[in-house]
């Protein structure tokens, strides 16, 4: 259980890491070393803090709240082994809604200092994310309908028990609905771009302006840890080979997520940033891939 | 025990009673009418609260009979357990806020008959708690009236202003709109029956003939819906429950619409007993369109209040929906999921009445403390009342059903009840339909969520905007206290259900024969999978990682250094009229559901050069389509209609004389 968790808080700047470099290398630059993101939370935690006069306690604990919150919720996603011994306190539905209250702090908290960059990272995180999550449940039960429980773990065994078949049309639409939400959730190009500070454009980032130090390091860093768990949703929703634990599972583990994390880096690459009311019609799209894979699977 | 109970019952009705009499009787004295009417109506709520617990428990119905006027016109009460768990809702809610109300109404005092009001609050009480408990049709409707009049005047309490007038009469008639169809469905009860009284409604009506069934059903789901605000009845509800005081719509908000969630379950699951399957569709269907329209139109709100009140609607779109998937098990004959699904609504029912009590005190505080429930005129005032905000926060987090607050675990358990509609059904429709409805659900959640990140961050975070919010002051100790009870209820119904499953598990074994328990978690066996939540589990864990963090942080690196500064505004300082407001901040909502707010934008740009503008005029306008697209074209028809039927008005006597003789042959023809 423990060791779970401080096994996706150690891993999560790595694969930060490794998207940042291939993503450096197919346009052409250098980009930075690998474990850069290591160093960047090592030197935010070291650094003094600045906080608005007119922040309140909120500013300060919500660092907290959001990374407890992100690593919660990281206990209830199988990665490279299915744990049953925890599998009573809850199911995906708790996962989303831990989700919901790391997104919810972080909205609040960027109104917290008055800036008019933080209220408009927060509204637009807020409206997105209302489409967002209907689009993330209908691709959940899409691929947990056949199994007909929406516990984590037991999915695993029942996919790969019950002849799982990727290549059912149902499976392949709920696999390219699912990968559209975690682009979305993971805040990244088309929907937000992560390396920006350009007010017309970001969303996340808008949202930490006003954090630094520590506050800034933690908030990232559970970021990170969000993007990490996203795409081990992901790998467990339609790749859970080898999944029986060992050392040998966790290897593989770390291979699917650099290769799905190398898939993200290259559609990074490969596209623009779409406008801000254009992304509404992204996870529409997303909603009505869910909504033929159950069809198909239902009437099938 | 069940003789200990019915004299605490009876003692809890004479306390109201009593407050509202007292309340009267010392209306002079402001202070001493305030007192003597809450602190009795507090004592009462505990009385009924711990009636209803022990009538819980020990499994016992009571009966009270109170007035015999002939023998067969009798005032009785009599507590089952469906009853005894509203009466538990009803009164856990109004001790909280009657103890609120003794600091809330030193506002009206000089203003308005503090009596009176006093008084008013008692009896709506006492009436809520009759309309719940009673067992015969026509005490249960007189009572009805009773609350919908008492409320109505206690909506009216401001009635200098134009706004409340008109929000009492759309209150007043709509009510009335509802109370006939409820009328309607007795009355087709009696005509089958033959009698008033409840338990033979739930001997006889049973084995009526579908079509009557089906018929009582609709009357029913009208008349009971337009109470609980379903959409597109719900047109009442973001207008009364701002024009009344405070603490009046916390009640009516919390619970008076519950009322109406009680008489449906009473209608459809102790007389009908059985029925069709589109029952369960159509409830399921209102309840979603409820929840996502009832928040869409709320998320765009300014005015706490009305937030709050769309809020109400959307929350009882969610208990529609768990109503109607327990319909649809019922008839599908799948017990332990109806059980499921029953227990879900009646957990949300006990928890929608927690939080929103809560949360309409507080915004009712922020209304004592500035004197405004704009929030666009608000801001921080978390600094100023430090308390109102923390409870206020966590209201909010229990309305977006955020764990570990109760507001999640019964959206947990209504989303289960949603899946599992489509994981045990063969029928490709409701497959397709229970995974739409939790897609739904999910929809609405995460829109309370950007509502109440804007109500709470306009209001309580960065600069206050005007004078009003710079002056505020934390509110008096009574009020505190009514919200930091219910806030200590909304934690505790969230990390410990067994609590709430001990008390509904005795209606769900009534109506089900399944028996739906835990104690520190919400376990639910199914035939193929065990599901299951434990917030308490969550919480400790959460908790241990919280710990371990910070621990771990201040060995590796020590305390934080923290220095303060100016917000970064692009060099320039910071001004209120910079922030975003409540308006700015649901601007993209706004214009994702472009079509559905009827949105019209006007910008006006003076100046010489369209890019460096001297002054920018920008006008956003919504309508509500329900009422434009719907109520417009009705009262529209039927004032055409009045005005066609107005020419055989004439106002000639013989022309009336004639009318009646035609009538009078007509009649004797169709007699022959």
């Amino acid at each position: 259980m423990f060791l779970q968790a401080v096994m996706i808080v150690l891993l999560a700047p790595f694969i930060q890491g490794v998207i940042k470099k291939t993503k450096a290398r197919m346009q052409n630059r250098i980009g930075p070393s690998i474990w850069q993101p290591y160093y960047d939370v090592i030197k935010f935690m070291k650094k003094d803090a600045v906080l608005s006069h007119h922040s309140s306690w909120l500013s300060i604990v919500t660092p907290y709240i959001v990374f407890v919150s992100i690593v919660t919720a990281g206990l209830f996603i199988p990665t490279y082994t299915v744990n049953n011994d925890w599998n009573f306190i809850g199911d995906v539905i708790l996962v989303v809604y831990l989700f919901g209250v790391a997104r919810f702090f972080t909205a609040l908290t960027a109104l917290d200092a008055g800036g008019a960059f933080g209220g408009m990272g927060s509204s637009r995180e807020m409206a997105l994310s209302a489409i967002a999550e209907p689009a993330l449940l209908l691709a959940l039960f899409a691929v947990c309908l056949s199994s007909e429980t929406m516990k984590l773990p037991s999915l695993a065994v029942s996919l790969t028990h019950n002849g799982w078949d990727w290549f059912t049309p149902s499976y392949g639409l709920a696999f390219f609905a699912m990968l559209i939400v975690v682009i979305a959730e993971t805040g990244r190009i088309p929907v937000d771009n992560p390396d920006t500070h350009l007010e017309l454009t970001m969303v996340h980032e808008g949202m930490l302006l006003e954090y630094s130090g520590r506050y800034l390091g933690l908030m990232m860093w559970a970021a990170q840890i969000k993007q990490l768990l996203l795409l081990s949703l992901f790998i467990h929703l339609f790749f859970p080979w080898g999944i029986a634990g060992g050392f040998v599972s966790f290897l593989l583990y770390v291979a699917k997520l650099l290769a799905l994390g190398m898939l993200l880096a290259f559609i990074e690459t490969m596209y623009a940033k779409i406008r801000l009311f254009k992304v509404p019609k992204l996870l529409g799209s997303s909603m009505i891939l869910s909504l033929m894979a159950i069809l198909l699977q239902v009437f099938a | 025990m069940e003789e200990f109970a019915t004299r605490l019952f009876v003692l809890a009705l004479f306390l109201f009673i009593f407050g509202a009499f007292s309340a009267l009787c010392f209306s002079r004295r402001t202070k001493w009418a305030n007192v003597l009417a809450h602190c009795s109506s507090s004592l009462g709520g505990l009385f009924g609260a711990t009636t209803a617990a022990l009538v819980l428990s020990t499994k016992h119905p009571i009966v009270v009979t109170a007035w015999t006027i002939m023998p067969s016109v009798v005032l009785r009460f009599k507590i089952d357990m469906l009853s005894a768990y509203f009466l538990f809702v009803v009164s856990f809610v109004t001790i909280a806020v009657s103890l609120y109300s003794l600091g809330y109404v030193t506002e009206y005092y000089g203003k308005k008959p503090i009596g009176l009001l006093g008084s008013g609050l008692n009896l709506f009480v006492l009436s809520m708690i009759t309309v719940v408990t009673v067992d015969h049709s026509v005490s249960f409707l007189i009572a009805w009236e009773l609350m919908s009049l008492l409320s109505f005047f206690l909506v009216m309490t401001e009635h200098e202003k134009a706004e409340t007038r008109k929000a009492g009469y759309v209150y007043v008639v709509m009510t009335h709109f509802g109370t006939v169809f409820i009328i309607l469905s007795f009355l087709t009860l009696f005509f089958f029956t033959k009698k008033l009284d409840f338990s033979s409604f739930g001997q006889t009506a049973a084995h009526l003939p579908a079509s009557v069934k089906n018929i009582v059903f609709l009357l029913s789901l009208i008349g009971f819906g337009t109470k609980a605000g379903m959409i597109p009845l719900h047109v009442w509800l973001p207008r009364a429950h701002p024009a009344a005081p405070s603490h009046i719509s916390s009640l009516m908000s919390a619970v008076m619409i519950k009322t109406a969630i009680y008489g449906l379950l009473r209608v459809n699951y102790d007389f009908l007993k059985s029925g069709a399957t589109w029952w369960g569709a159509v409830v399921l269907g209102i309840g979603v369109l409820s929840a996502v329209f009832g928040i869409l139109f709320g998320v765009a709100e300014n005015d706490m209040k009305r937030f709050l009140a769309f809020s109400s609607a959307e929350n009882i779109g969610i208990i529609f929906m768990g109503l109607g998937a327990s319909l649809l098990f019922r008839s599908y004959h799948e017990p332990l999921l109806g059980a499921l699904a029953l227990t879900a609504l009646l957990y949300h029912v006990l928890n929608h009445a927690i939080f929103k009590g809560l949360l309409f005190m507080g915004a009712g505080s922020v209304l004592y403390a500035t004197h405004t429930k704009n929030i666009n005129e608000l801001g921080g005032l978390i600094r100023r009342m430090p308390w109102t905000a923390v409870l206020f926060l966590i209201g909010g987090m229990s309305l977006a059903a955020f764990p570990p607050f109760n507001g999640f675990i019964s959206e947990w358990a209504t989303f289960q009840s949603l899946l599992h509609l489509s994981f045990s059904s063969n029928h490709p429709v409701w497959k397709t339909a229970g995974g739409l409805a939790a897609a739904a659900l999910g929809l609405t959640g995460a829109f309370v969520a950007g509502g109440v990140v804007k109500q709470f961050g306009t209001t309580f975070l960065a600069l206050p905007r005007t004078s009003r919010a710079a002056k505020a002051k934390e509110v008096p100790l009574a009020m505190r206290f009514g919200m930091i009870l219910l806030a200590g209820g909304t934690v505790v119904f969230g990390v410990w259900p067994g609590l709430v499953l001990r008390m509904t598990n005795r209606i769900v074994e009534n109506y089900f024969h399944q028996s739906l328990t835990g104690h520190a978690m919400l376990y639910v066996p199914f035939h193929r999978s065990v599901e299951s939540i434990s917030l308490g589990w969550m919480t400790i864990i959460f908790f241990v990682l919280l710990l371990l963090l910070i621990a771990l942080l201040r060995v590796w690196v020590g305390k934080s250094n923290n220095h303060y500064d100016e917000t970064w505004n692009c060099g320039t300082p910071l001004v209120p009229s910079m922030e975003y407001t409540g308006t700015s901040y649901s601007h993209p909502v706004l214009m994702i559901f472009k079509r559905l707010y009827g949105i019209e934008r006007k910008v006006e740009v003076q100046g010489e050069y369209v890019y460096y503008p001297k002054r920018i005029r920008h006008r956003l306008k919504t309508e509500a389509i329900i009422e434009t697209k719907l109520y417009r074209p009705l009262i529209r028809g039927t004032v055409w209609l009045s005005q066609r039927l107005r020419a055989i008005q004439s106002g000639n006597l013989q022309s009336y004389l004639a009318y009646m003789i035609i009538t009078l042959i007509v009649l004797l023809l169709w007699i022959r």
